[in-house]
């Protein structure tokens, strides 16, 4: 019994184990859309061969790419409360001056239809290079991604962690 | 005693108008709250107003999550999605008439009802056969304060609440 519990254990990687795949992007701010999420829950995103898949521990939701019916990336502002208030807390105060600080995000706007033909969004953030590989993985797929220039001119902006503005491109 | 004679008509009179009228506004509100399913659209803007487009979806996103907790309700629907036959559906529309960005960092350090964050609306609820106006109103969702400030989105979510109490209590 304990020679074969031996042998088991000496193979890492049976063959029988399927190794989870890494998403494609990790860590994303999840703002609102995806059911059983919190706002600014972190969540995982990987683009599938059928959909968009949303996960966390406790939550998986794929969007597939045929109900998507538009994406838009807007850059946005991020201010890191947490941060802040460590920051206060251990320097008597000076350290909420932290909240001036703004952290530049790529917003994702995925607008699409649900099973019975209904429109639903998703509203997600993430790291400016996260944006840019998020574009080139979803027109990989044959899902154009919309970044608005003349929405972008009445979108200016706002905070809350979200001042969307004209995302320009160096 | 012709006195207390007139006092005791007047207190009978009024006795019996006040529960007519308690018996009226029970038979309206008996006679409106018979929607059990809601169907959402997505609220406009009005031109001039600088609203973000995320902040466009999440209004109806944090609606339909505060519409979905009315007990009484069997299901939120979405624009676009099919009515439910032979039951009557609700019908919530709405346009957003103000928007003011705000800021975090100039409430959370200079408070006072500096930098709040505004949303006003306007909303109209229909019948959803019949096309029927049942309610119309403005709402608004305000950020004055919170911690570290409180974030802007609290605005949607304020609107969203005050929505859903108005159906609550008007159709529910």
């Amino acid at each position: 019994m304990i020679a074969a519990l031996v042998a088991v254990d000496s193979f890492p990687n049976p063959g029988y184990c399927v190794e989870r795949v890494q998403p494609d992007l990790q860590k994303l701010f999840h703002l609102v859309g995806i059911p059983g999420l919190r706002r600014d829950e972190r969540v995982n995103l990987t683009a599938g061969p059928d959909g968009l898949l949303f996960e966390t521990k406790k939550v998986r939701f794929q969007v597939p790419y045929a109900r998507i019916r538009q994406v838009l990336l807007l850059r946005a502002d991020r201010r890191y409360e947490g941060r802040t208030y460590a920051a206060a807390v251990a320097t008597y105060g000076l350290g909420s001056l932290l909240i001036l600080k703004k952290h530049p995000v790529d917003t994702v706007v995925l607008d699409y239809v649900n099973e019975h033909g209904g429109k639903m969004g998703i509203v997600i953030q993430m790291e400016i290079s996260q944006g840019d590989l998020f574009e080139n993985l979803l027109k990989g797929q044959g899902v154009p991604v919309v970044e608005p220039d003349g929405v972008a001119g009445s979108l200016t902006k706002d905070e809350t962690g979200t001042e969307t503005t004209e995302r320009n491109k160096p | 005693m012709r006195g207390v004679l007139i006092i005791t008509a007047v207190l009978a009179s009024s006795v019996a108008l006040t529960s007519s009228a308690t018996a009226q506004e029970k038979s309206g509100k008996t006679k409106e709250k018979k929607y059990q399913y809601v169907q959402v659209n997505r609220f406009e803007v009005q031109p001039g107003v600088d609203l973000p487009p995320d902040y466009q979806l999440t209004i109806v996103e944090d609606l339909d999550k505060a519409l979905g907790k009315i007990k009484t309700m069997k299901q939120v629907l979405r624009e676009g999605e099919a009515l439910p036959e032979g039951q009557p559906v609700l019908l919530v529309t709405g346009t957003v008439t103000k928007f003011k960005k705000g800021s975090q960092a100039t409430r959370y350090l200079v408070g006072f009802g500096a930098g709040s964050t505004v949303i006003d609306a306007h909303i109209k609820c229909y019948d959803a056969t019949t096309k029927e106006l049942l309610l119309e109103r403005d709402v608004d969702g305000k950020v004055v304060m919170g911690m570290m400030g409180g974030k802007s989105e609290g605005a949607n979510n304020g609107l969203a609440k005050e929505i859903a109490k108005d159906i609550k209590e008007t159709f529910f």
